[in-house]
């Protein structure tokens, strides 16, 4: 194998590292929604689209609350993002989060109008 | 519909004008799906043109319109009843009718929006159970980025119309991990 061969296997190598720790060092980040009845019993909100954002990975893919309320987004890495919840197309609650570098970064329940 | 109207009433115009102002004795003649034919005159070309337009009709005949749907839902309860959200009523097109087999394999025909340009807008797949922690799986063809979804390796057969979803998708009980921590979670009150 010739020598830039090798050097070239080895950055694809050192980039599939840096890729494999970028997702290792991620964290799931899940919450729930839910909605406030006229006489103030909460319940779940479900099929609602939720997304994270900051200025250095951009927006997120968009995942769905389920039946229960709760949603996941998978894959988050540590740090500063903003939280959407798109109550309508175009329409977002927003909500700053710090994501931490753990299994799970859990965020407070959130009501949703 | 239109179109095999349109390959039978099509190849009409040429046979009239060529063998209107062009008279010819002009024949069409060989194996025909295994028969030997022999065809003349305006006819034969009329044949002609037919079979071309035949052989060169769109593949993919069957195929989704986008149309849009516009209505108003109201809501009739008793007098004494408690009024629900009006954001809480699912509503559901069927088809498809999104059901997953013995074995945990699925395989269901979804409509896709095609713009202006061609482009395709795949819609996502939203996947939950009871009890397990819910997965959005993007069908989006552009650029993947396990960001915010799971990373599944997804193959698009462009002429078959077919994804392939290469990476079995795991849900996982929320039974196996840390519980939920709803009280002292990241906090996000206050609006921006």
């Amino acid at each position: 194998m010739s020598r830039s061969k090798r050097r070239a296997l080895s950055i694809v190598f050192l980039l599939g590292l840096l890729l494999q720790s970028t997702v290792a060092g991620s964290s799931i980040v899940r919450g729930r929604l839910f909605r406030v009845t006229p006489q103030g019993q909460s319940y779940p909100a479900g099929g609602i689209g939720v997304s994270v954002t900051n200025t250095q990975h951009g927006r997120s893919s968009m995942v769905y609350s389920g039946a229960d309320g709760m949603f996941y987004l998978y894959n988050i890495p540590a740090g500063a993002f903003t939280l959407e919840v798109w109550t309508a197309r175009n329409q977002a609650l927003r909500f700053p989060i710090q994501v931490y570098e753990q299994p799970y970064t859990d965020i407070n329940p959130i009501k949703v109008p | 519909m239109q179109f095999m109207a349109l390959a039978v009433v099509l190849p009409l115009l040429p046979a009239f004008i060529l063998f209107k102002f062009l008279p010819s004795t002009g024949d069409v003649s060989g194996p025909l799906k295994g028969l030997n034919v022999k065809f003349g005159g305006a006819f034969g070309a009329y044949l002609v043109v037919f079979l071309a337009l035949l052989a060169v009709r769109p593949q993919d005949l069957k195929h989704y319109h986008t149309w849009r749907v516009v209505g108003q839902i109201e809501l009739a309860q008793a007098s004494d009843e408690e009024a629900p959200n009006i954001h809480d009523v699912l509503v559901r097109v069927v088809p498809p009718h999104l059901d997953v087999m013995n074995g945990g394999t699925f395989a269901f025909d979804i409509p896709v929006l095609e713009d202006d340009q061609g482009n395709l807008d795949f819609p996502d797949l939203q996947l939950d159970l009871r009890s397990y922690q819910g997965i959005t799986v993007p069908l989006n063809n552009r650029v993947h980025k396990p960001y915010g979804s799971i990373d599944v390796k997804r193959a698009y057969d462009e002429k078959a119309k077919t994804i392939t979803i290469q990476t079995p998708i795991t849900l996982q009980s929320t039974r196996a991990v840390a519980p939920y921590d709803g009280q002292h979670g990241e906090k996000v009150t206050g609006q921006p």
